[in-house]
Order: C-alpha cells, then structure tokens, then sequence
C-alpha cells in the first residue's frame, strides 16, 4: 500500500479514509422507515375539505401499551382516551356520561346493570359495535377464553356475569354492590372481537379519532373519525402527538412554531411571553410525605402530627411550584367536588414549638434521624426534598436525602416498602374509592403500612353503599379520619398548565389525564 | 498484513464482545428494577404486572434467559423490547439512520476545521493568536453539551429561524429536512471535538517540527511546505487518528444528551430509555451493538496507523527517514 503524495494534504485523505470505513458500517441510504406505523381501517371517504387542520401537541414519555387493556400509564391514557371508549365517558366534572351504551338502568337490589348500546356506534374499520364485542372485551379483561386464565386487571372482581339477551342490550350482573362500578366502565375500553391479537399492534376503537402510526420516542399520529356517533365536523382532522422528553426543548419548539402545544412548569411560564395562550388547572393529584409504619417512630401518631406540625405547606408551594398549587388536608384534592370534605388544611397548623413538645412527650426532646428516599425521574421530588428535610432539622430531626432511581423506587419502596420516608405524588382518579383505598390495610399498594381498622371499615361501608347520599357521607368521614391520624402529610395538589399557540380553542381540564381532543378547534 | 495476525485480532474481538455481552447482562439483573413495575408506573395491578411479566418471560430462571437470548443472537434474533414491543434488531437499525449520518457529520466538521486550525496554530508563532486560541478551547470543552445545543436552538431555532426545530430524521421521505434536523445537534457535538483535535494536532505539530528530522529534511533543500505537509504533519496526526476514532466511536454508540435534548431518536435516545426501563433484551442488543462498534473502530484505527505510518505495517522494516 502506498501513500499518495497529492499536495490537497493528508487531512482530505483522512477524512476520506474514514468516511469510506464508516459508509461501509452502515450507510443512510435504505434504512426502511419503523413499519410500526400500522394502517388500520379503510381509508375514510372524505369529502375532501379546503385544507385538513392540523395540532401538533407534545407528550413526554412513549405509550406503555397500544392496547388499552394492557396499558396502566396515565400517559398513555392522556392520549387513548380519545381512541377507545367505555360504555360509558368520563365527563370534565368527573361525572361520568353515556358513551357506547346510551343509557342503562340498575336494579332496586343494585346489582344488576343493564346497558343499551347506541345505535349507530361504529368501530374505526366501519364495523358496529355490537353487544357480543362488549362481551368480548369484559371476558378479555377477566381473563376468561385466555390459556391461563388470568384477568387484565384486578377491578372487576365484583362482576359475577355478564350476558347479551340481544345484539344491543349487555346485563352485567355483580357479586355484591359497588358503588364504584359504573365509575371503573369509563376507562374499560370496548375492543373489536375482530380484532383480537392486534390490539396492540393495529389498534381499533370508537372514539373520534383512530389511531394512524406510532414511531418508538417520535410520534404517535391520530385522525379524526368522520363516522363517529357525534358530530366531527368542526374537530381537527390530524392529530401529533410529538414525544419530547425534555421540558426545555419542549419550550423551545413550542416558541419555534415545530409543536403547538405543550405542559409547561410553573417556572416556566414567566420565559413564555403573552405569544401563548395558557391553561391552568388544579391536576387532581394528590402530593405527600408518606411514612412507613413499620419503622419506628413513624408508628406513632404523635410523632407524625409532630412532622405534619413541623411542615411549611405553603413554603413548599412558593418555592417549589411558584404558588400554582393547592393546600391539601387529607388525601383528596378539592377537584373531587362531590365527596371533597373541605376545612382539613390545617389540622395540624404549620408550628414548630408545637411539634418539638409533641417529639418530647414521646421519648425525642432532640429530635431522631431518618432517610428520605425520593425518586430521581422528576424534578419536583428532588427539590421538595431539600425543603422538607431543611423544615424538618428546625424541630431536631436529622435527614439524609436519598435519591434513587424511578426504577428503583416502585421496587424497594413501592413495592417491597424497603424504606422510612418518601416523597410520591398520586395521579387523579374520576373514583373517589381508587383515590381512597390507597391506605386500607389489606390493599396491595398500601406501600406506607397504614393499619386502621375503623378507616376500612368507612371505606367498605361507603363502596358498598346503595344509597348515594351514605357513600358520600362515608367517605368524607374517611377523610377527616386520615387528616387526623396523619398516616402520611398530605402537602398539596400542583396545577397543570397548558401552553398553546392562541388559535386552539377549546382545551377542557378533566379530573383524570386526558387530552379531550372532540371539544378542541383551530381558529383562523 | 500477515494471516496469523488477523486471525489474532479477530478471535480478541470476539472474545471482547462476549465478555462485555456476558457482563452487562448479569450486571443489570442483579442491580434492582423491574422492567414490569417500570412500564406499567404506580397505577398498576396486580393481574396486571403478572400478565406482563409472563409475556415478557422475566419470570424464567436467569441461565434460561440467557441462554435464551444468546442462541437467538446467533440466529441474529435479538428478541423483542420489553418497552416498545418492538424487535430489538430493527429498532437499533432505524436508530443507525439517525447515528451513523450524525457521526459522519460531527467528525467531517471537526476534521474541517480543527485539522487546518490545528496547523495555523502551530505555524502561527504569535502570542496573540496563541493565547486567544487556548482561552477559546478551554471554553470549547468546558461548556455543557447540553447548554450549547439549547444556546444553538435559542439562537437559530428560534432568534434567527435559521434552521426550524423538531424535524424529522427521513431520508426516503425529506433528506434535505433531516440533513437540517441533524445540523444543530452535529454543531453542538462537533464543537468539544474541535477544541479538543485541534489542540491535539498543534500539540502534534509544534513538537515535530523541532525534530532532527526536520532540519535534515530543510538543509537537505527541501522546501518548508513540502517538509511540513509531507513529513511532520503526518507524523503529528498519528495520536489525532486515535482521538478522531474514540470520539467517532462515541457517537455511534449513542450521543445521550445531544440526541435527548435535541429530541433525536438515534442509539443514545434508545439506549438512555433502555437502561431507565430495565428493558433487558433492548439492553442486551445495544451492549451487543455497541461493544462491536467500538471493537471494529479500533480495529480500523490501527489499519489507519499504517496507512499513516508505513512502520507500523507488520514486515515494513524500521527504515531511516
């Protein structure tokens, strides 16, 4: 081999050299494109329209699953909800609302539900809905015809049959009564029996727009469904949903015209100018210093009034959230309006003299150590962390700041509660028992321990009430029960805020993570 | 280039793959995280965890896993992502059409311009242009990766809208789009590089040409040009190949923070996401992918020595200069 001696220099043939080896790695040029992007469904006939209208809005994270009854993520959710549909759709004051079935009546004994389909629903592929597809999405939920046997989701093991006297009528029968039933059906959604073993590939559902494509941490691509049941005609037709991880890029392409709309943080907003319009709402979230009740002193209950005494909520809320959040008492937030029981933020009043004297008659005039275990994947642990532990030192208690992993976290803490304190926030629910049951003994995610008797007692008694007015009644007593015994400090419910560019119109705030694309328009 | 000598580097590189592929697979089953818990967040049931892990075969016994995984491998089958339900074999070779033209583009900057910068400096001789260049290089390496790809967007994204955010990496569908979309993020990787090459050839060069072989070569009537450009520059960009290599390497094996800040999916994206998931197989494929880049281009470095240096071709003879 010999060099040749060309006067470009040895720089040119350099870069020549390894641009050859590197072509030859992999070149750019017949990379197939991800044929993740399924086409399902005919295409629409579509009247052709001036020019299609067009969002492109920005989700953080990739879908868990495409099919719904394998997804758990709120994320996920956010965006789906507008692919699939229940029997029945949540409604933006949390109520739930008709949605395949258009009505249903209950039995005196409260145990009975029968469902009238709508007539006129139709899947995305232009097949309608009929009742033997309900059938097969509840027995596909309960793990009936599987090879194992095992259902989806826990959630409907109070449902003891469910039959289909005609194509448009569905009874499902239960066990015992429940009053959260008919909340649970809004995000159980109806699938195709069509389309079984696809589900996750080719989704197919009811709602006003069917999903196009998804390509892995780009995009997922929704259109809007002309046959749906309700009028689309003033809805956007395409839908992007853009995954971009980082806030910061996220604003930036916001402010560059690439997305339309996207969350901003609290300390965001200032930078964002008056180009943009703003949605903010309370998030239905529920934000606490849990504590585990195995370890000592935390089962105590004077030693958690003393934390709860010694916690500045509303310092918490300036520093960390700039103001946009909520002071929370007890474990639900006042999005829940129904069964909210107001008047529990100060319980116990921010007073550090209070909390001293309490930690002294309990055996720790010079307060104790502890660990404060909090997940790295957000911001918001991080930083509460250093307030919480900084509030914490003025009354003696000495903590260390542990930050782990999110993987980490929903193993050792959340699921083998290998830990003393954490900072977790809960996501909304449209279900006051799925906000609620979180601290009955016997629940599987009661990470933090708590053992109450009288408080599973309300909790049964309330879901097992048949009059409303009772169930209400027990819940509220519920939470005045866990505002007192401080199973964890209950610290607040941030907002979501919404920027977008000023021609949406429309954006409607739900109790749950939802993006409700029907109710959006573009404006000229 | 002797056969025994191939063949001893190929068996060192399959052995070198293996035990990072070995390792990496045992390393993250042992550290804490399940990739069911994971995927499906804190709102999760019980049915709901079991089913997944079932599917996802986390329930087997770990030499079942791995064997699982390694007769696959050899089939070429990588198994699917826990995360994406996706093969993790295509997934990594989309990810290719975003890293391999991204690191083709970093390295042709950083060659453009540190290579005669380089060289400028050391024939330079100035205080002026000296200290200037040393204070511009150390800020060049000093600043965050991340702060100058979020600068580079504020400036042109979204100041000047030279180049718009958030397109599209497509070559069959808009090549000239993604070549814009891989401009910024190139930019903000090549500019570390180039402080970095470019001290590297100066360095290079300055020290070649006090050597004795230089003023042979000029009292012998060579001219100064010709003596720079034929003989010390070649001998200075012997470590520049190194450097050149490991930073190329990098990239294809994943530029993390350019490609999350810049919402690019390439290999780091995939790979960040990977490990944050405990996706075991995407895991298992990347470690696979990566370990056999960074193998082949060290491998092809040394093949660059001697096509620089002829004395280090295995029977060139240690001839004088």
């Amino acid at each position: 081999m010999n060099v040749t001696h060309s006067q470009v220099g040895k720089a040119l043939l350099l870069t020549s050299v390894v641009a050859l080896l590197m072509g030859a790695c992999a070149a750019p040029r017949a990379l197939p494109t991800p044929d993740s992007s399924v086409q399902p469904a005919a295409p629409m006939d579509t009247p052709a329209p001036a020019e299609p209208t067009r969002l492109v809005l920005r989700t953080t994270t990739d879908p868990d699953n495409l099919d719904p009854h394998l997804s758990a993520a709120s994320l996920t959710q956010q965006i789906m909800l507008n692919v699939f549909e229940g029997l029945v759709k949540p409604a933006p004051d949390g109520d739930v609302v008709p949605g395949l079935a258009e009505s249903y009546t209950v039995s005196p004994d409260g145990l009975a539900y029968t469902f009238k389909l709508r007539a006129g629903a139709r899947f995305h592929d232009g097949k309608p809905v009929t009742a033997a597809d309900v059938q097969y999405s509840f027995d596909r939920l309960m793990g009936k015809g599987s090879p194992e046997g095992k259902p989806l989701t826990g959630s409907l093991a109070d449902v003891e049959s469910i039959a289909t006297p005609d194509a448009a009528t569905c009874v499902i029968t239960l066990k015992q009564v429940n009053a959260s039933f008919i909340n649970l059906l809004a995000t159980l959604s109806v699938l195709p029996a069509a389309n079984d073993g696809q589900h996750d590939k080719a989704p197919i559902g009811t709602g006003p727009y069917r999903f196009v494509s998804y390509e892995p941490q780009q995009r997922i691509v929704l259109e809007k469904f002309a046959d749906y049941w309700q009028d689309t005609r003033d809805m956007i037709d395409q839908v992007e949903f853009r995954i971009i991880k980082d806030d910061q890029t996220a604003l930036l392409q916001l402010q560059s015209g690439a997305i339309d709309f996207t969350g901003v943080s609290a300390e965001q907003l200032p930078t964002l100018g008056s180009a943009f319009k703003v949605v903010s709402h309370p998030a239905n979230s529920v934000f606490i210093l849990a504590m585990n009740h195995t370890r000592p002193p935390f089962d105590t209950p004077k030693a958690r009034q003393a934390i709860a005494h010694a916690i500045d909520k509303d310092a918490i809320i300036q520093a960390v959230f700039d103001g946009y959040a909520v002071k929370l008492g007890t474990n639900m937030s006042p999005v829940m309006a129904r069964f909210y029981q107001d008047g529990l933020q100060d319980t116990y009043p921010y007073d550090p003299d209070k909390a001293k004297a309490l930690l002294a008659e309990i055996g720790y005039p010079n307060g104790f150590t502890t660990t404060l275990s909090v997940s790295s994947h957000a911001d918001l642990y991080g930083r509460t962390a250093q307030i919480v532990a900084d509030q914490l030192a003025k009354v003696g208690i000495d903590v260390t700041i542990e930050t782990v992993e999110w993987g980490v976290w929903l193993e050792r803490i959340y699921t083998n509660r290998e830990f003393e304190t954490t900072l977790i926030d809960f996501t909304g629910k449209l279900d006051p028992q799925a906000v609620l049951v979180r601290y009955v003994s016997t629940f599987r995610r009661n990470f933090i321990n708590y053992n109450n008797p009288a408080y599973d007692q309300l909790i049964e008694q309330a879901v097992r009430a048949t009059d409303p007015a009772t169930q209400v009644e027990r819940y509220k007593q519920a939470q005045k029960v866990l505002a007192e015994d401080v199973p964890a400090v209950f610290l607040l419910d941030y907002q979501f805020n919404w920027a977008m560019k000023p021609q949406v119109e429309g954006y409607t705030p739900y109790p749950i993570f939802f993006h409700d694309l029907s109710r959006l328009r573009l404006t000229r | 280039m002797s056969a025994s000598y191939l063949i001893r580097r190929l068996g060192s590189m399959i052995i070198t793959t293996l035990l990072v592929v070995v390792m990496i697979f045992f390393i993250f089953r042992v550290i804490p995280g399940d990739p069911a818990l994971i995927v499906l967040g804190t709102e999760a049931d019980e049915s709901q965890l079991a089913a997944l892990r079932s599917r996802l075969g986390t329930d087997r016994p770990l030499p079942d896993q791995f064997a699982g995984w390694l007769f696959g491998a050899l089939r070429g089958d990588l198994g699917v992502s826990l995360r994406f339900n996706q093969p993790v074999a295509t997934m990594i070779v989309d990810r290719l059409a975003v890293s391999v033209p991204l690191a083709l583009l970093s390295i042709a900057l950083v060659i453009a311009v540190s290579i005669p910068l380089g060289v400028l400096l050391a024939l330079a001789r100035s205080r002026l242009v000296e200290l200037s260049f040393s204070y511009l290089s150390q800020l060049g390496m000093a600043v965050p990766s991340f702060w100058a790809a979020l600068l580079l967007m504020m400036l042109f994204g979204v100041a000047l809208r030279w180049i718009p955010l958030g397109e599209t990496v497509n070559w069959q569908r808009d090549a000239a789009a993604s070549l814009r979309a891989l401009t910024l993020p190139a930019i903000a990787i090549a500019l570390p590089g180039i402080a970095i090459v470019a001290r590297y050839v100066r360095g290079g060069l300055v020290d070649q040409l006090r050597q004795n072989y230089m003023r042979a070569a000029l009292s012998k009537g060579l001219s100064f040009r010709r003596a720079v450009y034929r003989h010390a520059l070649r001998n200075a960009l012997m470590p520049v190949t190194t450097v050149l290599g490991v930073i190329f390497a990098d990239i294809v094996a994943g530029a993390v923070i350019i490609e999350t800040v810049f919402a690019l999916p390439g290999i780091g994206l995939l790979l960040v996401t990977a490990v944050g998931y405990r996706d075991f197989p995407l895991i298992q494929g990347l470690a696979l992918y990566i370990a056999v880049v960074v193998v082949v281009l060290n491998f092809a470095v040394d093949l660059l020595y001697r096509v620089i240096d002829p004395r280090v071709r295995p029977g060139g003879s240690l001839r004088d200069e």
